[in-house]
């Protein structure tokens, strides 16, 4: 519930956004009817893994607890929402087929990623894998065994104080949960998952067959939509990870009784900035993902202001 | 960049992989396609072109062995540093013409009637 009252304005934010971003090319009835149909077809199965792995990602949240109480499947949400696009995705592109007739034609190219790749998308996954990376890194490193003896649950500082009877006295200071490797592990398992099915994914979209010659514009600025619908599926699943993680490190480090060194009190305050941006952003994308550019067919032209209508007699 | 294409006619009596390499070659040896230039994978080509990837691979293996292609594993099939000159765009043209007059012929239909059609086709 408390993720949902986080979630609802940033979703919002990120639908107003993609709303009034959105590209919408018009053709005509007659034009481009082979990636019309494709556009559809794998639009309608992202939708379906959409929901599939928004459906998953619920269900590990609200019973991942019960599998696990300490939340190692719960932290494994924002991966199956992911996870659940990226099948879609791959599954509408490996069988949408345009339609071959008796005379076949196929431009004499070598289809390439780097042909359709949105750079600011890419440049935007990159950061924040990176961040996702750092901090699993950091997690895994700080780590230490909780009380009950689990490796890598627990951020352990420990120091020396002054006690005004006794004197020196040495304390030891140890919260959780910490993203130390019972977590990180889990985590990056399903990381590698996720990268290979991106892989795929990217891989089905370039070697999608082309509809035909006179479509070939649009169907390359559907394979660069295509993959960046994939890209961005990728980073709400890094964020989704990112945000909690980067959360709960940094109430771990500014919550004990020891005083943070340099080092800490730095991972702590980037951590504190990063967690909630990275967490609201990846509501925000994934909210943009329903309003994704899409090809409408229209019988007529759009009219543009102060246009003449478009029936009757033709301007000369 | 303008982009080369290759077509591809099921009910065309040459094997799809002789359509396929005669028009590589003449794309090749009319210098459309220069020298290094890099032809499309063989899967990439055949699913575009509805065809078996091994129709494909027979074009790409025939234009290898008459020197017009190099093909590297890992490094994909690239036109030949020197292929052999084969034709001028204007003579691959005449050829085109030549063979789709006597398709026409075959269909029983005069050269005047083959002609129309072609104007037709080009006017859309």
């Amino acid at each position: 519930m408390r993720v949902a009252i986080f979630a609802v304005p940033f979703a919002l934010v990120g639908l107003v956004v993609a709303l009034m971003r959105r590209v919408v090319v018009t053709v005509a009835l007659s034009e481009h009817g082979g990636v019309v149909e494709i556009a559809r077809h794998t639009r309608r199965w992202r939708l379906v893994g959409l929901l599939l792995g928004g459906v998953a990602a619920v269900l590990l949240l609200q019973g991942g607890q019960q599998v696990d109480a300490l939340g190692r499947v719960t932290a494994l949400a924002p991966t199956a929402l992911g996870a659940g696009i990226l099948i879609g995705t791959i599954i509408g592109e490996l069988t949408a087929r345009p339609k071959v007739g008796i005379r076949r034609s196929a431009t004499v190219e070598t289809r390439t990623l780097r042909a359709v790749l949105p750079r600011g998308r890419a440049i935007t996954l990159a950061m924040s894998s990176t961040l996702l990376a750092g901090a699993l890194a950091v997690g895994a490193a700080w780590g230490s065994a909780d009380d009950l003896g689990r490796a890598g649950r627990s951020f352990t500082q420990t120091c020396t104080v002054i006690d005004p009877d006794l004197g020196p006295v040495l304390m030891g200071s140890s919260r959780g949960p910490w993203p130390g490797s019972f977590y990180v592990v889990p985590i990056t398992v399903a990381l590698v998952v996720l990268t290979g099915l991106v892989a795929l994914a990217l891989r089905a979209i370039v070697t999608r067959p082309r509809p035909g010659l006179d479509s070939h514009a649009l169907d390359t600025m559907l394979r660069r939509w295509s993959v960046g619908n994939v890209l961005t599926a990728a980073t709400v699943t890094v964020l989704g990870t990112l945000g909690p993680l980067a959360v709960f490190m940094a109430s771990a480090i500014f919550g004990g009784s020891c005083p943070n060194s340099a080092v800490e009190t730095v991972v702590a305050g980037v951590a504190l900035v990063i967690g909630p941006v990275a967490a609201g952003a990846a509501f925000a994308l994934l909210a943009s993902l329903v309003l994704t550019p899409s090809i409408r067919v229209d019988d007529l032209p759009p009219s543009r202001s102060g246009a003449a209508a478009a029936l009757g007699a033709p301007l000369p | 960049m303008s982009l080369s294409a290759v077509t591809v006619d099921v009910l065309d009596p040459t094997p799809p992989y002789e359509q396929l390499r005669r028009q590589l070659a003449d794309l090749i040896g009319s210098g459309v396609l220069s020298p290094g230039d890099r032809l499309p994978p063989v899967r990439q080509l055949a699913v575009d072109l509805g065809l078996a990837a091994g129709t494909v691979a027979r074009t790409y293996r025939e234009l290898e062995q008459a020197g017009y292609v190099r093909s590297r594993r890992g490094g994909g099939t690239r036109v030949a540093p020197t292929p052999p000159a084969t034709a001028t765009p204007e003579r691959a043209l005449e050829e085109a013409a030549a063979a789709y007059l006597a398709r026409a012929r075959m269909l029983g239909a005069s050269a005047e009637a083959a002609t129309d059609a072609v104007r037709r086709a080009a006017l859309g």
